[in-house]
């Protein structure tokens, strides 16, 4: 399985072992109009890691994800990969050095087809790449392939999940900003997709997830990030997280810390 | 019969003009959330440039056919680049930005053009044959089959190729293609290009027809504005539809009625299907509401 | 965005303490006390006037080209003057209901041509009667034409305004009677000559005209039912949620339009003699009068006036370059569209030269305000006078002291009908096939206080919508107390006491706290008074009495949450309904809001319905809770007993993926 993903993955833009310091996010402010949506976040992210970040429906997680991939105008801040400061770079153009979104939910282009959608995301590259690597994708996710031709819209939410996943490996993006992995996904799938999320960030990749859902956080990520309306309160490793997020209400039960200390544990 | 059926021809390639406006319109909007009244001014000037290829210099029609076409082409493009520039800006305010245009062509080419009453020569030259009891002319023809062809060969483009697909995919989801490095911009600019070349080529058949007059040809952008609200501004294929409907309508009440009803009535069944379609359309598209002043 | 970081605002403390807040009247005296502050007196007194001197040099104007111009400028004049009154026309449609209308010009057209036809025949009646006809006529077509603004908005509401243009162009202007008749016609004028000639006697009776409209455009603009169509025009669900008859204010804007719209048709054919072509009232020409109030910033009445005789002199002074009319339609559009995107940029320049020396910026007031240093605690207790200690700001602490709010409320709380309870029972919602809310039953009983949570898409906000009227019900009911009120409108569940909250406030930004406050249905029925003291005590109670002339565009977002809250509250609700009433708020501002809304509520025992993310926030509100998931009812009780369950813990707080 991973064995295909580092053909997919070949970047156009960098190696992954030439890569510098990472994703470093610094006082990011995110407002809408007068709306504040994010306050104030710093996180880094390096090569291979898993950044989780958690917080409650409007917190700001998606906001601040935003900011990072340059689909919303930060008020304020800087972000930095590898050393190159892209604070303000136009979003296509973070795309294209390596930073990709892949929104929660439904976030396909829903008139294209499977095939279509993954292609998109080869943008720039000559036709005979792009088709080895929607290949790869549809080998990566044997359930796409059988529904090739279909419009992505009358594809399940799981598998939209999975074109939108495909999509941002097709264009070898080196960070990765994933939107709610698991939001009205069965359980199977977020094992399944989780297993991808790990193997992806096995090769180099930096990852920065962000979820409502503690225990796919705490299974995955190698750092958490607590994020309430708008500002970090608590960052730390995933296996300190378990704890504060306890003590803070976050957890109803020490069984449920206990099990999610076990499952962070148990990764490592 | 014979009334209603050249009273239909007549309608059909009026139609398919407007339904080629609407087509150029839906492509813009679809891009850019921005409903495109650039379209009138761009097809007058169009058409004035292949008036003055084909009369002033005496160029091949077919040139001056091209030569009208690129000119809209140019001008969309620079409309779309400025339109990009306003990006920010309510899409209210750059809409009425995009009338300024077409009022400020219009007066350039009330300046190029020495007096009223000029018809460019038709691209597909005089005269006509008889159908059964109906004498149908070239031009009627020569309108009908190129719009028809324009319009599928846009389609295969956005249905076929690379460029199509990204077109498609900024169309369904402008985040989620600049997100894997589409620079949103340059297809802008190019889709804003394609529909001043579709205004250019409206502007040329609409004009051959009957004479060279920017008013006109607001009409003729107003009408093809109310097809492709029939279509919801998404609808490519509706909007074509919408169009030609709306032509139809016009020609066969002008034609048939028109004379019995009094000047001016037949204007009013399309003005009708125009207001019930706007009705219509207006409930079912809610998220076109918020136009902000 | 706005700045409330403490440094710069205690930076300014002083400038700001010799100023006093934009509340007019109080603290003058105070202000004297020291030689920075008479200045600002001085300059405060000043400013008053400064807002007169737009008025002024548009009446001085008027005036001076009554007398000093010769009868061919005069002529373009009267012209400018009625050009402004469509613009005036066009301003509540255009700045308060936000829909662009591109029919004034077939209106007006039609008004002159009616106008033309019956007043030719002479005489004081038939002029008169003609005035009348022609009205009559303009706002019977111009609330058709508004008819069109309840079922569609925006560019569909321009493209159905553009179709009526048509209409009448294209079908009433053929019509020979209608214009072919009255072109020739002529329309009877004062016959003067001498310095006091004709084109003077025209030009004073316009002129009289358009003071009158100025005065009704003014008036209606500060009216409540100005306010009221600026709610509707740009929240309307904030509008109902307060009581107010969308419907009915839509289509009194468009009356009040068309009226106007009349007037200067009858005018045009008044100045002009007999009519004018059909060439003056088609679509551009539409166009441009709809760019007359864009071009005037879209807020000062007095800008119009100047706009409108801008627009109308140009092309009359560039007439010997023979210019084309398109290229000057152009270009006055673009100007129009400059000048109006500006508007920003203006009024700025405009407010720092008025404000030059002294502060009453809302912004910096606001600024204050958050710096101001009260303790949360102190100020929800009623407790001693809080912190006056800060100096300068006392003003601004002082309008805080939150202690006497609370008795007055509780004082004037009218007592709540009986067994009021709101009840859904077996609540269905669809979206096209989509089931977002199913089956779900709700009640909740005065002194109640539900909450209800679930992740994003579980229909808690789709639920409120279904209780207050906003989506319609696929299946189920909806009782307050015996009635059954599920056929009802928003606007009427909100006089009934069904007050709500929404998630992004939806208070209109450019009128003021308190103007938003005064909104709604209810006064004008005797009971103003109460209801403005009310207002006042619950503005003391939540702390905000300082900021009550504050636009609400300039206030950050915590507030605005907070200034919604107490809309809901001017009327003594029977259940209230917040959807997240604390998310974008600092903690801070969570705590004071919690603490108010738990002692107002158990002193005035209505029901409470939240929505809302925050444990903590939940935890200390709600004595039920209600957990949702994909639009149905996972469980119902008791907070505690809730908390406890696996369920909830599931949709809350996130499973444990353990399955592979």
């Amino acid at each position: 399985m991973t064995g295909t993903l580092v053909n997919a993955g070949t970047s156009p833009v960098a190696p992954v072992e030439a890569a510098g310091s990472g994703l470093a996010v610094r006082d990011l402010k995110v407002f809408y109009g007068p709306v504040p949506a994010v306050r104030g976040v710093s996180l880094d992210c390096r090569p291979g890691e898993i950044v989780g970040v958690i917080g409650a429906n409007g917190a700001g997680k998606t906001s601040l994800l935003s900011g990072i991939a340059g689909l919303v105008k930060t008020t304020g801040g800087s972000i930095s990969l590898d050393g190159r400061d892209i604070t303000r770079w136009p979003a296509h153009r973070r795309g294209q050095a390596g930073v990709v979104m892949v929104a929660e939910r439904r976030r396909v282009f829903p008139s294209l087809s499977v095939r279509e959608n993954l292609a998109v995301g080869g943008f720039g590259l000559d036709r005979g790449e792009v088709d080895r690597r929607v290949q790869s994708m549809l080998e990566l996710f044997p359930r796409l392939r059988e529904r090739e031709r279909v419009p992505s819209f009358r594809l399940s939410g799981g598998e939209q999940r999975m074109v939108s996943i495909g999509r941002a490996l097709v264009t070898g993006a080196q960070c990765i900003l994933f939107d709610e992995l698991s939001l009205g996904l069965a359980p199977r799938i977020v094992a399944e997709l989780t297993g991808v999320l790990r193997a992806l960030a096995d090769e180099g990749r930096m990852i920065v997830l962000v979820e409502q859902y503690i225990g796919v956080l705490l299974r995955l990520a190698d750092s958490v990030h607590v994020l309430e309306r708008g500002r970090i309160r608590f960052a730390g490793p995933a296996q300190e997280s378990a704890q504060w997020l306890e003590h803070h209400g976050y957890l109803a039960h020490a069984g449920t810390a206990a099990a999610a200390q076990e499952a962070a544990e148990a990764r490592t | 019969m014979a009334l209603f059926v050249s009273a239909l021809i007549i309608g059909v390639s009026l139609g398919t003009i407007y339904g080629l406006m609407a087509f150029g319109m839906v492509a813009s909007y679809r891009i850019s959330k921005v409903v495109n009244l650039g379209q009138a001014g761009i097809a007058a000037f169009g058409a004035s440039v292949y008036w003055w290829m084909s009369s002033q210099w005496g160029a091949p029609l077919v040139v001056s056919l091209f030569g009208g076409v690129l000119v809209g082409g140019v001008l969309g493009a620079i409309l779309g680049y400025a339109n990009l520039k306003l990006a920010n800006r309510a899409k209210g305010l750059v809409m009425i930005f995009t009338l300024t245009v077409t009022l400020l062509l219009f007066a350039w080419v009330d300046l190029i053009i020495p007096a009223y009453n000029i018809t460019p020569p038709s691209p597909f030259g005089q005269g006509g044959f008889n159908f059964q009891l109906t004498f149908i002319t070239y031009a009627q023809i020569g309108t009908f089959a190129t719009c028809i062809a324009v319009v599928l060969v846009t389609t295969w483009v956005m249905r076929m190729t690379r460029f199509g697909m990204f077109v498609r995919a900024i169309y369904d989801d402008p985040d989620g293609a600049s997100t894997v490095g589409i620079p949103l911009g340059v297809y802008v600019v190019g889709v804003w290009a394609v529909a001043g070349g579709m205004a250019g080529l409206a502007g040329i058949l609409a004009t051959s027809r009957v004479q060279l007059d920017s008013i006109l040809l607001l009409f003729v952008m107003v009408w093809g504005l109310a097809g492709a609200i029939l279509g919801g501004l998404e609808s490519f294929a509706l909007a074509f539809v919408g169009g030609v409907s709306l032509g139809v309508a016009e020609g066969i009440l002008g034609g048939m009625l028109g004379g019995d009803l009094g000047p001016g009535l037949e204007n009013l069944s399309a003005i009708l299907i125009m207001a019930v379609g706007v009705l219509y359309a207006g409930t079912k598209r809610r998220h076109l509401a918020h136009l902000q002043t | 965005m706005i700045r409330t970081d403490d440094a710069a605002a205690t930076g300014r403390t002083e400038g700001v303490a010799a100023s006093p807040p934009v509340t007019d009247g109080a603290a003058t005296a105070a202000a004297l006390a020291s030689p920075t502050g008479a200045l600002s007196a001085v300059l405060r007194r000043m400013r008053v006037q400064t807002r007169l001197v737009l008025p002024a040099l548009v009446i001085a104007g008027g005036t001076l080209s009554f007398f000093l111009l010769p009868g061919h400028l005069l002529y373009a004049g009267s012209t400018a003057l009625v050009a402004g009154i469509i613009g005036l026309a066009l301003f509540l449609p255009i700045a308060a209901l936000r829909e662009m209308p591109l029919n004034a010009a077939g209106l007006a057209g039609l008004g002159a041509y009616l106008y033309a036809n019956v007043a030719s025949s002479g005489g004081v009646g038939n002029v008169l009667l003609g005035g009348l006809v022609a009205m009559a006529a303009v706002t019977g077509l111009s609330v058709v034409g508004g008819l069109a603004s309840l079922v569609v908005t925006g560019l569909y509401f321009v493209v159905a305004s553009l179709v009526l243009q048509i209409g009448i162009e294209k079908v009433i202007f053929s019509i020979p009677g209608v214009t072919g008749g009255a072109a020739g016609e002529a329309v009877p004028q004062p016959v003067l000559s001498g310095w006091f000639d004709t084109q003077r006697a025209i030009f004073l009776v316009v002129a009289g005209f358009a003071l009158v409209v100025a005065v009704v455009v003014w008036a209606a603009r500060r009216s409540r039912f100005g306010y009221h169509s600026v709610l509707v025009g740009h929240v309307p669900e904030g509008a109902s949620a307060v009581g107010v008859r969308n419907w009915l204010v839509k289509l009194m804007v468009f009356a009040l339009s068309g009226v106007l719209i009349g007037v200067a048709g009858c005018l045009f054919s008044f100045i002009n003699g007999t009519p004018p072509g059909t060439q003056s009232f088609i679509l551009i020409i539409s166009v441009l009068y709809v760019a007359i109030p864009i071009a005037s910033g879209l807020r000062d009445l007095s800008s119009v006036w100047i706009v409108a005789a801008a627009f109308t002199t140009i092309p009359i002074v560039l007439e010997p370059l023979r210019l084309s009319p398109s290229f000057l339609a152009g270009m006055i559009l673009l100007v129009a569209l400059i000048v109006g995107d500006r508007r920003e940029w203006v009024v700025e320049q405009v407010r720092r030269l008025r404000n030059r020396g002294a502060s009453d910026d809302p912004i910096e007031v606001i600024a204050e305000f958050h710096a101001a240093p009260v303790p949360v605690a102190a100020a929800v207790n009623g407790g001693a006078t809080p912190t006056v200690a800060s100096g300068p700001s006392i003003e601004v602490v002082g309008r805080r002291d939150t202690s006497a709010g609370t008795v007055a409320v509780a004082a004037s709380a009218p007592a709540i009908a009986g067994t009021s309870a709101l009840e859904g029972r077996e609540i269905t919602v669809d979206f096209g096939g989509v089931r977002a809310v199913d089956a779900v039953s709700v009640r909740v009983a005065p002194g109640q206080r539900l909450g209800i949570v679930g992740a994003n898409g579980a229909g808690k906000t789709t639920l409120f919508n279904a209780l207050t009227g906003f989506v319609p019900l696929h299946h189920g009911r909806v009782h307050l107390g015996d009635r059954d009120i599920s056929g009802w409108s928003s606007f009427l569940r909100a006089r009934a006491g069904i007050r709500r909250t929404f998630q992004i406030p939806r208070l209109a930004d450019m009128l003021s706290v308190e103007q938003n406050l005064l909104v709604g249905h209810g006064h004008g029925h005797g009971d103003a008074v109460e209801r403005r003291e009310r207002v006042s005590t619950l503005l003391d109670r939540f702390g905000l009495s300082a900021l009550r002339g504050v636009p609400v565009a300039a206030l950050p977002f915590g507030v605005r949450r907070e200034v919604e809250l107490v809309r809901a509250l001017t009327r003594t609700p029977k259940v209230l309904m917040l959807d997240e009433p604390v998310s974008g708020l600092e903690d801070e501002e969570a705590e004071k809001l919690l603490e108010v809304l738990l002692d107002l509520q158990g002193k005035e025992g209505w029901g409470l319905l939240v929505i809302e993310h925050d444990l903590r926030f939940i935890t200390q509100v709600a004595e039920r809770l209600m957990v949702m998931e994909d639009g149905r009812l996972l469980v119902e009780g008791p907070i505690n007993d809730v908390m406890r369950q696996e369920q909830v813990r599931r949709v809350y707080l996130g499973e444990l993926v353990t399955a592979q």
